[in-house]
């Protein structure tokens, strides 16, 4: 059973209302845990976390966390705001980043992984202090170094970044030793976020300015060929500042200007 | 009069094509999962598209030969991108593979039993050769059995067609500049890409269906189509000569295309007296 149909039966949701559900133009419409869980079923109370009790908004650049903490990447500021979003969301502390272009963030249960768009490296970052740890090199060789990074992911082991570059947007799987390169896979979308557990891959694909924003999920294959056959589209998302994406393992989250927003729920698919 | 001049191409191009026989070879290598999705529907849309212009310039629905993605045409396709709605029939023969694409060029050497016109239009992923010295070495990417081919496997495929006096070649993929290079040394056929060897090749939302399409696709078809109906003041008869040749068509994509860099790969210096209507080498 794939994971799509195992988060609709858990929603009691069906496919073609699960979309509906994605495709609500209420969804724009921002905050409130009522709006939230109504349109989004399978969002529990608390899916939306307001950032507005300490600051108005964000430039949305990416988010990390287990679903109770979160790390929200501000792309205008270039800080990291740590909360807890549980049932009140609690302000933790917030990091300055010394970083050009910071865009996209991970957490692998000791430091902040940051993804910096110029420079085009990954940088570890004390969760704590904001300090280097050091920094390792994020390859993308679909592109010919016109590629955008955009967003980080960890999947337990490897470091997977998501890159932007037209036709040869891409994913990346990375070493995190030292920033080998172990696979590449084309995009076929514009991501602007992706998020990768238990051998499954959820991007966050950019439409322009007139399409809604989509959500993919593709199953991780030894053969591209079948890594790309196994793709299907989830939904749509209007809102189109949205970036980065989190699955924690339960929710499906994404960051807007105004704070983190739950997608969707599940569970995730057996990986075979 | 502007409205007038289009109307006598089409109607010069579809007669002087009948008089020859002309076959039409259109590879589309991924599979699409969606509509509208940028980066993802064009393969479609944009393969559908191209067979409605060869059509238009009176190519039989015969002698159009079709590879894209699994080898199935993607039925959830939008009404206005269905092939069984358009067409009448579907119209992908197979995945692109080695083995189809040799066949299918095989087919059409066969078919062509005097001299007459190939059209090729591909569209893939285009892949930079990791490690290599040459900054244009690039592969075009066959996603159905991940396999990769360099441009040259292209040029000696469609070699295989010996009748073909004339061959126009339009390669839509990142890097594509590194595919026409291989054709600098064959005889009639002009091959156009759409982006240079550091460029990749991106989408437009084409403002009349708001839908993504391949830019460099999109203008090719603009331009010989001669339909401005989304873009009035746009035209790719840059000389006001009534007619649009291939060097006009690159001209004109290049100077319409936001992200890529098409080039054109011209051996012979015919392609400013090559016209897609036909009306030179073809009559």
């Amino acid at each position: 059973m794939s994971f799509f149909q195992r988060l609709n039966l858990a929603n009691g949701c069906l496919g073609a209302l699960f979309s509906i559900c994605l495709f609500a133009p209420a969804l724009a419409q921002p905050r409130g845990d009522d709006v939230a869980r109504k349109l989004l079923p399978g969002c529990p109370k608390g899916s939306f976390v307001p950032l507005d009790q300490v600051f108005p908004q964000v430039q949305p650049a990416g988010l990390t966390g287990d679903g109770v903490d979160f790390w929200i990447l501000d792309g205008s500021s270039k800080r990291i705001y740590h909360y807890n979003g549980g049932v009140n969301t609690i302000f933790r502390n917030e990091i300055q980043l010394s970083l050009a272009e910071p865009s996209g963030v991970a957490f692998d249960g000791k430091a902040l992984l940051v993804g910096d768009a110029l420079t085009k490296r990954l940088y570890y970052i004390d969760a704590i202090t904001g300090g280097k740890i050091r920094s390792i090199p994020s390859l993308s060789p679909l592109d010919r170094n016109s590629g955008v990074l955009k967003d980080v992911s960890w999947d337990g082991k490897s470091i997977w970044t998501a890159v932007a570059s037209g036709f040869a947007s891409s994913f990346n799987q990375i070493d995190p030793k030292d920033g080998r390169l172990i696979r590449s896979l084309h995009a076929n979308c514009n991501p602007r976020g992706l998020t990768v557990r238990a051998g499954q891959l959820w991007s966050l694909c950019y439409n322009g300015e007139r399409l809604p924003d989509t959500i993919k999920l593709i199953r991780l294959a030894d053969r591209e060929s079948e890594t790309q056959r196994s793709a299907r589209p989830l939904g749509s998302l209007e809102s189109p500042q949205a970036a980065g994406l989190l699955f924690d393992g339960r929710l499906l989250w994404t960051l807007e200007v105004s704070g983190p927003r739950c997608l969707a729920a599940g569970e995730a698919a057996d990986p075979k | 009069m502007p409205m007038i001049i289009p109307c006598l191409i089409h109607s010069l191009l579809v007669s002087l094509i009948a008089s020859k026989p002309a076959f039409a070879v259109l590879v589309s290598a991924h599979n699409v999962i969606q509509n509208d999705q940028a980066g993802d529907s064009e393969f479609w849309y944009d393969l559908v598209e191209q067979y409605k212009m060869v059509r238009e310039i009176g190519i039989t629905d015969d002698n159009i030969f079709v590879l894209y993605g699994d080898g199935n045409d993607f039925e959830l396709s939008r009404s206005e991108f269905n092939s069984m709605k358009l067409f009448g029939h579907k119209i992908s023969l197979g995945p692109p593979t080695r083995a189809t694409l040799a066949d299918v060029f095989s087919r059409i050497d066969k078919l062509m039993t005097r001299p007459g016109y190939l059209y090729v239009w591909w569209m893939s992923h285009g892949d930079p050769v990791g490690g290599s010295t040459d900054p244009c070495a690039m592969v075009l990417s066959l996603e159905y059995d991940d396999d990769r081919i360099e441009g040259s496997s292209l040029r000696d495929w469609m070699s295989e067609v010996t009748l073909a006096e004339r061959k126009d070649l339009f390669v839509d993929a990142c890097y594509s500049e590194g595919v026409i290079r291989a054709f600098k040394n064959s005889t009639g056929t002009t091959a156009l890409s759409s982006a240079s060897c550091d460029t990749t090749s991106s989408n437009l939302y084409q403002p009349c269906d708001g839908l993504p399409h391949s830019e460099f696709s999109f203008w090719q078809t603009t331009a010989i189509l001669g339909d401005y109906t989304c873009w009035p003041q746009a035209s790719a008869d840059l000389n006001g000569d009534g007619r649009v040749s291939l060097s006009e068509i690159q001209a004109f994509a290049r100077l319409m295309m936001k992200y890529s860099i098409p080039q054109i790969m011209d051996p012979q210096a015919t392609s400013e007296k090559t016209f897609l209507d036909h009306s030179g080498p073809m009559r």
